[in-house]
């Protein structure tokens, strides 16, 4: 423990001395600078921004790089200090990566719908919320309904019931594809955000309006159930466990599908180029049901671990949906590879903020700005050249 | 007035609207303008029972332009404006209940701050573009809302302005004076004098007089901002912006600094945003985080898509129709059994609006005038 927060002591004043002593000489610059906006340095903490900015001394232009590295010198030697154990730390990571399964899977399914149809889905926090619901239904829990639909009674494990309602969310997705996003394919992508948009608001409500579903509170089963103690003071959730498990599983198939298949190769070149692989003569048609079924499935795979032995309702995997788009996002949002890394950093970056603060909420976007602003590509994205007039 | 007259009234009132939309020759056009002006006047005294939704039908009016000229004529898009929604709310209450500031200033005060605030956010921010600013103003609202969470709900506890600060107050010389007079007619019918007709009339008047205030304190501000941004949006302000959301590039070798026009776009959208949350704050009477959720910023979207991108009369018509239909139109033809569904049914309108009129309402409106014009002078082209 005094070995860490040793550590953590010198890399924090370290960087404090580096940060403020190469802030003061981008101050410099900036105040000398002809630019504008070199005045907006004076503002609080602007200057890590202008940093980036081509500076107009050749000599001096990888300022940034110190200025950055002292910036996160500073953090982490603050978070180092104030870890308490070595197993809260190791606890931490372990616990960060299953969450981060869950972000890891829900990145993945909004980028490969991205990818190949070129659409961001907002709905795919509620078609992930019908995956849960189709779970409880074929579980037999009741629900009350106007129109006074029968009982069903509990006839199948929990195990039978997630692998049916992933195959009938997967027809979901086909279905809405066929019916909903086919004739907005050529559309502005605003237009196709709200369309999305009130996508989500038609399918939650309709659930909510006590038709089949209601919007009150239910409690989904656990799937194993229990946790598994490592050590003193770290303790996994087996269900956990299986969705790292399973998501590490899925990732890898979907790779290989992806690399060695007919339907990967036509997903890639559709991602690429649609006109072109309609000449190629792929089906193209064909690439984008298939991509919502994957994503669809892949989405309420996300949600069924996210909520497994909590209470649900209709609402609850927005906020599943809002990490999966931060975890797509810091890993580019157009590479696949990304969208796993992003998800499994920003679970352990959740949890290690955790140990420190009680608003962890605002850090981790916080973070993900920075890094947006950094890297508007993000971490693992090819930067691209801007397009021509 | 009983609701199937409102209705007719109503009814009566969009086929004025439109008159002067479509007939709009110089001999016509002041007979209809100054017609629809005396139906919004009269609107309020009348249809007293659907004036909550008129109300919210104005205010979310005044978000949609603001959310509009950064969409539609900056072509930036922000998923999280109702981050500026709540922040001028809380500093319109804040201002005025905590430090005494008068509610008109304190209104002004908040919305500057904000939109000073968004200038200083918007720099870093408008880096990116699509789907990155999409998810980076998104951002943006979960930070704010956490920050209305842990720390302005413990400056502005209890989350109700007191009347004394709200549109309530303003009215109170003129309600007093009606209620007198209802007092002094209870009075008298107790000795056996009938009651005068308009009685039961100027009973449900005083029940709402801080309503209609309320109606005509958004009608005139909402007026001032539409004159704002139509005449900004003629100057080089609004051609820059133009260009930006045509081609950053060609906008950039014609010599337009895109990063300051970006930014004023932002710092005008969130300033019109904070008016729209300090008139909130003293027309609604209470402010917690309940109101500015994530999903008001995707309803604004919703309005600007249904009414059209990049026009005022868009923002307007589509802010009204999907207040009008989602507080009122729909609930009174649900059956009882079925209420919840009136979301599901606005999602489905939008879905279909998107579909088969991607360009929204006032699109529509100008190709029929279109086709009325060709012909009455014969010009149909085949």
């Amino acid at each position: 423990m005094s070995v860490i927060f040793y550590i953590g002591s010198i890399l924090k004043n370290m960087g404090l001395i580096v940060f403020i002593g190469s802030s003061i000489f981008v101050f410099y610059l900036a105040f000398k600078d002809t630019l504008k906006r070199g005045l907006f340095c004076f503002i609080p903490s602007y200057h890590l921004y202008y940093s980036l900015e081509k500076l107009r001394h050749p000599w001096k232009k990888n300022i940034n790089r110190v200025l950055w590295g002292g910036f996160w010198a500073v953090l982490i030697g603050y978070i180092f200090m104030s870890i308490n154990s070595f197993s809260g730390i190791v606890s931490a990571v372990l616990n960060g990566s299953i969450s981060g399964s869950y972000f890891a899977l829900m990145a993945f399914a909004i980028i490969l719908i991205f990818r190949t149809t070129d659409l961001v889905n907002f709905a795919q926090a509620d078609m992930a919320s019908y995956s849960v619901f189709f779970v409880l239904t074929l579980l037999g829990e009741h629900f009350i309904t106007a129109s006074g639909l029968p009982e069903t009674g509990a006839f199948m494990s929990i195990g039978i019931a997630i692998v049916l309602a992933l195959l009938l969310s997967g027809a979901f997705g086909i279905f809405t594809e066929t019916v909903f996003i086919k004739p907005v394919q050529k559309q502005h992508p605003i237009s196709q955000i709200i369309l999305t948009l009130g996508l989500g608001m038609f399918y939650t409500n309709l659930a909510a309006g006590q038709l089949y579903w209601d919007q009150e509170e239910h409690r989904l089963p656990e799937i194993i159930g229990g946790n598994l103690k490592l050590s003193e003071g770290i303790a996994l959730p087996i269900d956990g466990i299986l969705s790292l498990f399973v998501t590490i599983v899925i990732m890898l198939i979907i790779f290989a599908l992806f690399k060695y298949t007919l339907l990967g190769i036509a997903l890639r070149a559709t991602a690429q180029s649609q006109n072109t692989s309609r000449l190629m003569g792929i089906n193209v048609n064909m690439v984008f049901i298939m991509s919502w079924a994957i994503s669809v499935m892949l989405g309420g795979l996300a949600g069924i671990f996210f909520l497994a032995g909590k209470t649900v309702n209709l609402y609850s995997t927005a906020n599943l949906m809002l990490k999966g788009f931060s975890a797509a996002i810091l890993g580019g949002f157009s590479s696949l590879p990304g969208a796993v890394l992003g998800g499994f950093l920003l679970g352990i970056i959740d949890y290690v903020l955790g140990l420190i603060t009680n608003i962890k909420e605002v850090l981790s976007f916080l973070i993900i700005l920075v890094v947006l602003i950094v890297k508007p590509e993000g971490l693992l994205a090819k930067s691209k050249t801007v397009k021509k007039v | 007035m009983s609701s199937i007259l409102i209705w007719f009234w109503l009814i009566i009132g969009v086929l004025i609207f439109l008159m002067a939309f479509l007939k709009d020759t110089p001999s016509t056009k002041k007979t209809y303008r100054l017609l629809a002006l005396l139906f919004v006047i009269t609107l309020p005294f009348t249809a007293t029972s659907w004036l909550s939704a008129l109300n919210s039908a104005l205010l979310y009016s005044i978000l949609a332009i603001g959310l509009n000229l950064l969409l539609g004529n900056a072509g930036q898009i922000s998923l999280g404006h109702a981050a500026f929604y709540a922040l001028g709310a809380y500093a319109t209450a804040i201002l005025s209940v905590k430090l005494g500031v008068p509610v008109i200033i304190s209104i002004i005060i908040g919305a500057i701050g904000v939109s000073i605030l968004a200038f200083i956010i918007g720099t870093p921010i408008l880096r990116l573009r699509g789907h990155f600013l999409g998810i980076a103003t998104l951002g943006l609202h979960i930070v704010v809302e956490n920050i209305i969470k842990n720390e302005l709900k413990h400056m502005f506890p209890g989350s109700t302005v007191p009347i004394k600060y709200t549109v309530t107050a303003m009215v109170d010389s003129i309600n007093y004076g009606l209620r007198e007079k209802l007092a002094y007619w209870d009075y008298l019918s107790q000795y056996g004098d009938s009651k005068p007709f308009i009685y039961n009339y100027l009973q449900d008047i005083a029940a709402n007089a801080p309503a209609i205030a309320g109606f005509f304190l958004t009608l005139v501000i909402l007026y001032l901002i539409v004159l704002m941004v139509r005449n900004l949006l003629k100057t080089k302000v609004g051609r820059a912006l133009g260009a930006i959301r045509d081609s950053e590039v060609a906008a950039r070798t014609l010599g337009v600094n895109i990063a300051l026009y970006k930014n004023i776009a932002f710092g005008l959208s969130a300033f019109i945003a904070g008016v729209a949350g300090g008139i909130f704050a003293i027309t609604i009477g209470t402010v917690d985080e309940a109101s500015f959720m994530l999903v008001v910023s995707l309803y604004v979207l919703a309005m600007i898509v249904i009414g059209g991108i990049a026009t005022i009369q868009g923002s307007i018509i589509g802010a009204t129709l999907y207040q009008l239909l989602d507080m009122k139109i729909i609930k009174t033809l649900l059956p009882q059994k079925y209420q919840a569904l009136a979301l599901a049914i606005m999602g489905i309108a939008v879905i279909l609006m998107i579909i088969f009129a991607p360009k929204g309402i006032v699109y529509m409106l100008y190709q029929l005038k279109l086709k009325m014009l060709q012909k009455k002078s014969g010009l149909k082209n085949k």
